[in-house]
């Protein structure tokens, strides 16, 4: 049959149509594309039967599907770093054939349904706008739970790990001239290169500004310090609390700020201080720590999804613990805050996390469960 | 390119380390895959990191790649093993093994049910379970082979012991009632702008 006499129903019996609608296959999406423009008294029915193969399949779109499909490639080209693997051009997107005449289509109704909506909108907009406007320029971003970690891109293609208990939201002009986000908790950036739109985050304690490079921010409010380590690139940290005050980080250090309400920042006998860096009483900077263990790095373990620490007070473990299984922990002997451990674990329970580190030192606990949630108390 | 190829010569491809069958397998499969772990733990960006994983670890393989008659059962299969195994690990780091299995199996709806849930219009929701209701449960199994799970007329026949021409007909006739179902709140919005429009034509000639 031809397609010009289609009905819906006939439209997904056409396998090539169907794969138009879910945009995975280049050759049919570059042909109804051009159909669809030739024939544009179709367009009704055309809507119809994507309705109904939405309505079918799940309610996946091409757009979803498409940016799935960019992680899994990102992940290919993440994970085959060999010489003579695939080349980014041969992993492109099914692509869209633009002709002249599609795109007079597009602009013919593009202004038409402008010009529509100017008239049925304006009477809304007026009441949107009159009462005060709201005052902050953020847009909510994304924020995951405690026990949860996130991954996802932003608008200019950066990519952007979640830990547990964080918030980030993101500005409403972003990739308009900066990109400025806020962060609350930990994140991991990997940002893409743009010299003309500085990518900045803001947050309590510090502002970071880069240009493209890969990081790691841990600001949890509630904690003593706000810490940023530097992968690759460069970063320009500004310290919120000695304003002027502006650090440029190298690959390989880290800066830990202390928090407004503590005394004296905490330094670990591991870490190796660069002689120039002038050591004042709020801040330091100190070069990354790798685990001894496996020589990774302690910093960003925890996007490989492994639970490390360094010579730290079971105080601090615990609030990592808290965060990583979302958990409740209660501290009933003073003394055993003070301990400290040094290991590594990859997917393992709390449980078994606990008892490794009876073997290291001696201490009791007791876990239960109130409300869904469960408490763990140390003695 | 690859989109023709029949998934027993993908499967080939990728095991003499041709790259471009990784991305054809993922595009072939995609749409099974991920409504399977949509329906099993409704979280996307972690059904989509499962499917990337089992496909690199595919990759990795490829040297050893085992024969397969199915290839679409097998990789759910790996799907299902990798999403439980990833939970377990990562979101739910619970110590009651009670809690974490009910994080996953038991609440998995039916087709049916599934679609419905998805909207999120309460009109729509309710058309759709009617006119759902008024398609018999082989035109569902149909649909769902061919929509949900993205198969091809080939393994619908094969699956169900039918003919292509049979599969296309109670696919047809479901189609069409599923149309006449839901397509009449369309026809009421398109009623609307028109009146809208005229109404506003109306007001200008004024």
């Amino acid at each position: 049959m031809d397609p010009k006499k289609y009905e819906a129903e006939d439209f997904l019996q056409d396998p090539s149509f169907c794969d138009y609608c879910l945009g995975n296959n280049e050759q049919a999406v570059n042909f109804w594309n051009e159909w669809i423009s030739l024939n544009p008294e179709r367009t009704k029915v055309i809507q119809q039967a994507k309705d109904l193969y939405g309505l079918l399949n799940g309610n996946h779109t091409a757009s979803q599907y498409m940016y799935d499909r960019q992680s899994f490639i990102n992940k290919i080209n993440e994970r085959l770093s060999l010489p003579g693997y695939i080349e980014p051009d041969n992993l492109n997107q099914p692509g869209r054939k633009s002709s002249p005449l599609r795109k007079l289509v597009l602009y013919a109704t593009a202004t038409a349904a402008a010009f529509l909506l100017f008239f049925f909108l304006t009477p809304a907009i007026k009441k949107v706008l009159s009462p005060s406007l709201s005052v902050s320029p953020y847009v909510y971003g994304e924020d995951s739970k405690a026990g949860e970690r996130k991954s996802f891109q932003l608008t200019d293609g950066t990519k952007v790990m979640l830990n547990a208990g964080s918030t980030i939201k993101v500005s409403k002009n972003f990739n308009v001239s900066t990109r400025e986000i806020l962060l609350e908790g930990e994140a991991f950036f990997d940002v893409t290169h743009n010299a003309q739109k500085p990518f900045i985050i803001h947050t309590a304690s510090m502002d970071v500004r880069v240009l493209g490079t890969a990081f790691n921010i841990k600001a949890y409010p509630s904690d003593k310090t706000t810490e940023t380590s530097l992968l690759r690139g460069s970063i320009e940290v500004t310290v919120k609390n000695d304003p002027g005050k502006v650090v440029i980080l190298h690959p390989n250090e880290k800066i830990i700020l202390l928090n407004a309400t503590r005394e004296e920042v905490p330094v670990k006998a591991s870490q190796k201080i660069p002689v120039s860096t002038p050591v004042s009483q709020k801040y330091k900077i100190s070069g990354l720590t790798y685990s001894r263990m496996d020589s990774s790095l302690v910093e960003v373990s925890w996007t490989d999804n492994k639970l490390v620490f360094d010579s730290e007070s079971f105080e601090d473990i615990a609030t990592r613990l808290e965060r990583w299984y979302n958990v409740s922990i209660r501290f009933e002997n003073p003394d055993v805050r003070q301990y400290r451990f040094t290991g590594g674990f990859d997917k393992k329970t709390i449980i078994q996390v606990l008892n490794a580190l009876q073997l290291s030192r001696r201490f009791e606990y007791a876990e239960y469960e109130t409300d869904g949630k469960v408490q763990i108390i140390i003695k | 390119m690859l989109n023709d190829a029949s998934h027993k010569e993908i499967w080939a491809m990728l095991t003499n380390g041709c790259q471009d069958a990784l991305l054809a397998l993922y595009d072939k499969y995609y749409l099974g895959l991920m409504n399977y772990g949509l329906r099993l733990t409704g979280d996307r960006d972690f059904t989509n990191d499962c499917i990337s994983q089992i496909l690199l670890r595919l990759w990795d393989k490829r040297g050893n790649l085992p024969e397969v008659e199915n290839p679409r059962s097998y990789l759910l299969t790996c799907l299902r093993n990798e999403l439980f195994t990833e939970r377990k690990a990562q979101h739910f780091r619970l110590v009651s093994a009670i809690n974490f299995n009910q994080t996953i199996t038991t609440s998995e709806p039916s087709y049916e049910e599934y679609l419905i849930q998805l909207q999120s219009n309460k009109t729509l929701r309710e058309k759709l379970a009617l006119t759902l209701q008024n398609l018999t449960v082989r035109e569902k199994e149909l649909l769902r082979l061919k929509f949900f799970e993205n198969m091809d007329y080939t393994e619908i026949a094969i699956q169900c012991g039918i003919t292509k021409r049979t599969a296309y007909n109670i696919i047809h006739s479901a189609l069409k009632t599923l149309k006449a179902g839901m397509i009449n709140s369309q026809n009421i919005w398109m009623a609307y702008d028109i009146a809208m429009i005229t109404v506003i034509l109306v007001f200008i000639s004024q």
